[in-house]
């Protein structure tokens, strides 16, 4: 190939994007800290095993304990090692967050696009769906959501009850109400796209519509939903851990940060420190993630970067 | 205009209706119905007195019926009774939206002014430090998990100082005034909002400021203070007043955390503890009441848009 | 009508006398039908007004009987007769020795009487009753308080019932609060918001208590009363063929070290259950079986009941079933989550793997516990009337199923031909030597064939403010609002 155009502006686009990322300062260090808060929670058995403490297993002789060598962050009120604690209740919290804005995003696209693209009828109806459903206030909604006895839908007992029903419920019903905002991003991209040139031209040379919009349009919409499924991921941990102090998140044995903190409201005024190490995991984990969204937006909108 | 507001209201009322369906098959999926709960406060009950209690509370009907049962009483306005507090729903919703009402309007004044002020700052000082520490406190804002933002406040100043209640409403035969009670959910509120809505005039402002008509009041050596607060904000308040009816619209259900933590008894709670007590006429009156809210919220926020802007038509479209 | 002393004896608190075959208000008679039923005789007391001045009369008890028929029939009271003004006639249609309680309390005729006749049915009647409408019509009460201002789910307060012929009340006014999380209560007690909080571990757990003794003893007082009517324990599924073998059963028992689960998560307060009846009480048998902490037995019962320590430590039979059993409890309550948890690691190390599985309390009691679907244990605790007889529990009559509309409270399907006849035997016994003998019995059955897992009785905390007293009243049982006429100032 000769160097034409085309490939090299791909290439550099990104090139492009990635420099004005990294000059972004926030937006590395919460790269960073993202990466570091996964990573130890995702080895936090390995780590329970080094520092030969157990974030699981209860130990009455032991509880309350303020810190010290053998416990960085002290124990909770069963004896549990409360820093091992925190990293299992954050791989619950980050992955439902992750899987979560993930899913909604899947959904969403895909809704926006055929929208889109389709426009018509098609587009009225799935709008009027988006609408409905944004339209209703969404924390009661997914308190009913959380409620539900499954059972009376027809699912077994045993399956209800166990405790990947209860992380699953939760991240369908956080989909459930995440994807109608994707879908309107990716439909006013869509709509955008609809008039372009190569656009026009697959449509000409006879491409079938799913490869129009699979090869085409998403590759070419999809910036503004990467950075909103990174801010999504955000907001579904705070969510998620509204849903677990209230009682209708994650239950116990399974732990997040949200389920922890709802254990310590009741321990407010003879351990406080167990109130506040979750609270402050949580806002560390999401103003991370807001920094890296808002260096993301930083670096695929040309447009906001010259407003900036 | 007129056609507008018909064919709005009228989605409305669609929307109004297909939720309260939705809403009432939802709510009958909960665990436990009313005879469950009465049965396991009574160990007596014998299998007969269960029949017979069941078809007085109309339980055994199929979901159709229940539901055109509750709307026909519905539009003639008799909303049921709340099974929990054992009154009409009416009595029970009516002054719950008061003390909403007095909460959330508060917090939101304050937040929108703070916000108005805080974001222009931010957008006049771009790039300065003002602006950057701004920025780090909005971001703060948005990522604070709003309950346990409450939970520290009632540990400072309730627990450790004691100068405030942790919760609670205004009593008279209380040591704290009736300001008190309202403080600590206020702050709250007001902390969670303000972050967002900060940046949201930040780049409304720094929009508005980046137009031609900026420049040109600038050649004609007007003021920075004029140019900025007479036709900077004149311009930002545009999209900033979608916004405000938007999230007007929203505010009262997302109240509901802080209601709960606080004991504040509002709207909010209320929806949580109908929802949890199985207490399906209040559960659904207040849902569809809230629903009602977000839904008048984004009209007028559309209405507004066309009025503030005379370049927009309502559909939409530029004249 | 009646109430109890703190050992469990029956006292009067509206009538004269306290009925008995002795005193000759109770006696056997022949019904109708040619069954044996009981006639039993109260006597109202002279001085019992209603606030509004009316005073309280036999009208009002069988107006109580009415209305309570109305919404589920009494299982034991056929007819409620009033002879006169003061004397009123309970039938019985069973000979039973709790028979000195069987009076229904009185609800205001004058008042209710009119609404109650004009209602449909028992759901327009709750909805028009005036306790519901307007509690603070003087009308409905006769205690030594009355309600004048009732906030629906926030607070009730009380003034004294100037018609009240008892010991005259101390305090002008009394106010009970709802208050949002314990957090809150703490923080409104430190503050002097609020001067006292619910007892029995409804208002702050114990665990609050006992951190609250540490700091806050300059500002209160505490006393710990014995939960001699309430339990908790471990429901035991007998559908679960693990669990039907006794030794199993026996082994968990044995598994769980109480002892230290009491000191250290209970500041040594909660007392260690052997059984359902507390050893105050009468029927205790000091000789019945007792199950100490010993893992050592509980695994040797294990290995003799077939079970062998698999490659993952835990055990299995020849079946290759591992002995693996579910554990439900109430979520959102932190101390059985945590004792759930300690059960966990304690039985782990005999071999037994126990998977929690919580749920909100409405769907554990209105559902899984009612169906009886569950398959292994639930914790729970169980709240009984002093002096009862375990028979809907333990009785095989009452075991719910879906041809009884799930009545009953046999939740574990225990089955005992043996158990069976000593509830009945226990039921009909008027004379107390015999009833004796047939607790003596029951209590036997329940420490051999352990139908429930008993953990401990929830010692209830009562906290008062150092210049009370006269609220721990240690000679009667009940909420401590049962003399609220001898609270007072020091």
């Amino acid at each position: 190939m000769t160097s034409s155009s085309k490939p090299e502006l791909s290439v550099s686009i990104w090139h492009l994007r990635f420099r004005s990322f990294k000059a972004d300062r926030a937006a590395v260090f919460g790269a960073i800290v993202l990466l570091c808060i996964a990573s130890l929670c995702a080895s936090v058995s390995w780590i329970e095993g080094w520092l030969n403490v157990s974030g699981v297993e209860t130990d009455l002789l032991g509880r309350f304990e303020p810190i010290s060598s053998e416990h960085w962050l002290g124990t909770d009120d069963a004896g549990r090692d409360e820093l091992m604690r925190l990293l299992r209740g954050g791989s619950i919290s980050l992955s439902i967050g992750f899987i979560a804005a993930l899913g909604a995003s899947l959904v969403g696209v895909g809704v926006g696009v055929v929208s889109g693209y389709f426009r018509g009828r098609v587009d009225t109806i799935l709008m009027r769906f988006t609408d409905f459903i944004m339209s209703i206030p969404s924390l009661p909604l997914l308190i009913i959501l959380a409620a539900l006895d499954l059972t009376k839908l027809g699912f077994s007992v045993d399956f209800v009850r166990s405790g990947d029903a209860g992380y699953w419920r939760i991240v369908a019903i956080l989909v459930l109400l995440g994807w109608p905002g994707v879908a309107r991003l990716m439909r006013a991209s869509t709509l955008a796209l609809n008039e372009t040139e190569f656009v026009l031209a697959a449509k000409s040379q006879g491409a079938s519509h799913i490869w129009t919009m699979i090869i085409h349009i998403i590759p070419n919409a999809i910036s503004p939903v990467i950075v909103a499924t990174t801010v999504a991921m955000g907001r579904i941990i705070l969510v998620e851990s509204a849903l677990s102090f209230l009682g209708v998140g994650i239950q116990p044995p399974a732990t997040s940060w949200g389920s922890m903190l709802n254990n310590a409201q009741e321990l407010l005024v003879s351990d406080p420190p167990l109130a506040i190490y979750p609270g402050l995991a949580i806002l560390l984990a999401v103003i991370a993630i807001n920094f890296l969204g808002d260096g993301l937006q930083k670096a695929f909108d040309p447009q906001s970067v010259a407003r900036r | 205009m007129l056609d507008f507001a018909l064919k709005r209201f009228a989605g409305v009322i669609i929307v109004l209706l297909i939720t309260s369906f939705v809403v009432f098959a939802l709510i009958g999926l909960m665990p436990g119905d009313p005879i469950d709960l009465l049965m396991s406060a009574n160990p007596n009950m014998m299998p007969e007195d269960v029949a017979k209690l069941k078809a007085i509370y109309g339980v055994d009907q199929p979901l159709w019926n229940r539901y055109t049962h509750w709307l026909a009483d519905a539009i003639r306005g008799d909303f049921g009774f709340s099974r929990i507090q054992h009154r009409p729903v009416i009595d029970v919703v009516l002054p719950a939206l008061a003390n909403t009402i007095i909460l959330t309007f508060t917090a939101f004044v304050i937040s929108v002014s703070l916000a108005l002020v805080l974001g222009t700052l931010a957008a006049v000082n771009r790039g300065g430090w003002v602006d950057r520490l701004i920025s780090f406190l909005t971001f703060l804002g948005i990522s604070v998990p709003g309950f346990w933002l409450g939970l520290v406040f009632i540990y400072l100043f309730a627990v450790k100082l004691g100068v405030l209640p942790a919760g609670g409403m205004p009593r008279p035969d209380q040591p704290y005034p009736a300001i008190a009670y309202l403080a600590l959910p206020c702050l709250t509120l007001i902390l969670i909002e303000v972050g967002g809505l900060t940046r949201y005039v930040r780049s409304a402002m720094i929009e508005a400021l980046s137009q031609d008509y900026i420049r040109t009041a600038r050649a004609k050596g007007q003021s920075e203070s004029m140019i900025v607060w007479q036709h900077g904000l004149r311009n930002a308040m545009i999209p900033v007043m979608t916004i405000v009816a938007l999230g007007f619209g929203h505010l009262l259900s997302g109240a509901t955390l802080i209601e709960t933590m606080f004991g504040w008894r509002g709207m909010g709670r209320l929806i949580y503890e109908a929802i949890m007590g199985n207490d399906y006429n209040l559960a659904l009156i207040c849902l569809l009441f809230t629903t009602t809210m977000v839904l008048l919220g984004s009209i007028v926020a559309d209405l507004s848009y066309s009025l503030l802007d005379p370049r927009i038509g309502l559909s939409g479209k530029q004249r | 009508m009646t109430g109890f002393t703190a050992n469990g004896e029956v006292i009067c608190q509206l009538c004269t006398e306290v009925p008995s075959i002795a005193n000759g208000r109770a006696k056997v008679i022949k019904r109708d039908d040619g069954t044996d039923g009981m006639e039993v005789n109260f006597t109202l007391k002279d001085n019992l007004f209603w606030a509004d001045g009316e005073p309280v009369t036999a009208k009002d008890v069988v107006f109580g009987f009415e209305v309570e028929k109305a919404f589920s029939v009494p299982p034991t009271v056929d007819r409620v007769d009033a002879i006169d003004a003061k004397n009123i006639k309970v039938i019985l249609r069973v000979v039973r020795y709790d028979f000195d309680r069987s009076a229904p309390a009185p609800l205001s005729e004058h008042i209710e009487g009119p609404i109650f006749r004009a209602a449909i049915n028992p759901l327009d009647y709750g909805q028009k009753s005036l306790f519901n409408r307007k509690p603070e019509e003087p009308g409905l009460w006769m205690g030594p308080y009355r309600i004048v201002e009732f906030r629906p789910n926030e607070s009730v307060t009380l003034e004294p019932n100037i018609y009240w012929k008892g010991q005259k009340p101390y305090f002008k006014k009394v106010t009970f609060r709802l208050v949002e999380n314990t957090s809150a209560l703490q923080a409104n007690l430190l503050s002097g918001a609020v001067d006292m909080v619910a007892t029995g571990n409804v208002g702050l757990t114990l665990d609050q208590h006992l951190s609250m003794m540490k700091t806050a003893s300059d500002k209160f007082d505490w006393e710990f009363v014995p939960a001699v009517s309430s339990y908790e324990h471990l429901a035991v599924q007998f559908d679960n063929p693990i669990l039907a073998d006794r030794k199993v059963r026996q082994a968990i028992q044995l598994s769980i070290d109480r002892k230290t689960l009491v000191e250290r998560v209970f500041g040594n307060r909660f007392e260690i259950a052997q059984s359902f009846k507390h050893p105050t009480q009468f029927g205790w048998d000091a000789d019945v079986k007792k199950y100490p902490y010993d893992p050592k037995a509980a695994r040797a019962l294990l290995e003799q009941a077939g079970y062998k320590l698999g490659s993952d430590k835990i055990l299995t039979n020849e079946k290759g079933e591992r002995l693996s059993i579910d554990l439900v409890s109430t979520s959102g309550n932190r101390i059985r989550e945590l004792i759930e948890q300690v059960i966990q690691t304690q039985l782990k190390a005999v071999g037994i793997e126990i998977v929690i599985k919580n749920e909100p309390a409405r769907v554990m009691f209105g559902e899984t516990l009612r169906q009886r679907k569950f398959n292994g244990l639930v914790e729970f605790q169980t709240d009984a009337q002093l002096d009862t007889v375990p028979y809907i529990y333990y009785h095989s009559s009452q075991i719910p199923t879906e041809q009884n509309s799930w009545t009953g409270l046999n939740y574990m399907g225990y089955k005992n031909p043996v158990m069976d006849s000593a509830l009945m035997d226990a039921w009909k016994a008027l004379d107390s030597d015999v009833r004796k003998l047939a607790w003596k019995k029951i209590l036997e059955i329940t420490a051999e064939d352990l139908p429930e897992i008993f953990l401990f009785f929830p010692t209830s905390a009562v906290l008062t403010p150092k210049w009370m007293t006269g609220v721990v009243n240690s000679s009667r049982w009940g909420l401590v609002t049962a003399w609220i006429e001898q609270w007072r100032a020091k």
